[in-house]
């Protein structure tokens, strides 16, 4: 009479778990690497914000730079910094989108992202820093190439 | 309870943000069997503000005064003096404190994040 013999299988839960280990590292070196971009291409900044006001018109603004290590300042490059302004009638989460065309001849570089929100008109205080109402940066937020 | 007087409600915010009027509600008692004068005097740290009216001859019963202070960005003791009119002088019969905290005022825009992709 035969025996019975219960045998288990690990190679299909070691290729779950594995698959699962790859898919989860590509999908955060993907997550983190800059979008690559050229000169000329558009570009989507997607915000996300809450809004606890009863309503009122705001500027939402994109500038690549640079941060500067370790303090608030964000050093501006001319020509990339782009505005869209935008009426908010409720207090609620928002997410509104920013489309921008990069200029011709953008030098080549990995830039940072500083996105703010303010109340217009736009102004700078005397640091040459764009007045705000809240801001976030980003680092290597941007990969242009030639 | 004072002799003649007496708080009845009295409606004060228990917070409030820096900037902002703070309302006061008061009701008080005259507690004779006569109408009589009763003032309410109001100050937060003391400082005086001015309630609305400044006295009342009061039947038997209740009335009301108002006010209200601009909250500065600390948290205050307010203070109630209640009097009434002997026919020479204001008399003070009560006194009411109440702590107004300082109030965080929301942000308006929080939460931010931005992400970045070629249209």
């Amino acid at each position: 009479m035969a025996e019975k013999t219960a045998t288990k299988d690990w190679v299909t839960p070691v290729a779950l778990v594995g698959g699962a280990i790859m898919l989860g590292a590509g999908a955060y070196l993907v997550l983190k690497k800059p979008s690559v971009i050229r000169s000329g291409d558009k570009i989507k900044a997607n915000f996300k914000f809450k809004y606890a006001g009863s309503g009122g018109v705001y500027v939402l603004q994109v500038s690549f730079g640079n941060k500067i290590f370790d303090t608030p300042v964000f050093d501006h490059v001319e020509g990339l910094t782009f505005t869209k302004e935008i009426n908010l009638t409720e207090a609620k989460d928002y997410v509104i989108d920013l489309i921008m065309a990069l200029p011709m001849g953008v030098t080549p570089n990995v830039y940072d992202a500083e996105a703010l929100i303010a109340a217009p008109p736009l102004s700078r205080n005397i640091l040459g820093q764009f007045d705000y109402l809240v801001k976030s940066v980003t680092e290597g937020a941007l990969k242009v190439v030639a | 309870m004072g002799r003649y007087t007496r708080f009845d409600q009295v409606l004060i915010p228990a917070s409030a943000v820096a900037g902002e009027n703070v309302p006061i509600a008061a009701d008080v008692v005259n507690l004779d069997s006569k109408p009589i004068y009763i003032s309410l005097a109001a100050e937060f740290d003391s400082s005086d503000f001015l309630m609305y009216p400044d006295y009342a001859l009061v039947a038997p019963g209740e009335t009301s005064f108002g006010g209200f202070f601009v909250m500065p960005s600390k948290a205050v003791r307010v203070t109630l003096y209640l009097y009434y009119w002997d026919g020479n002088d204001w008399i003070l019969d009560g006194q009411l404190n109440w702590d107004v905290s300082l109030q965080q005022a929301a942000p308006l825009f929080s939460e931010l994040t931005a992400s970045y992709a070629k249209a």
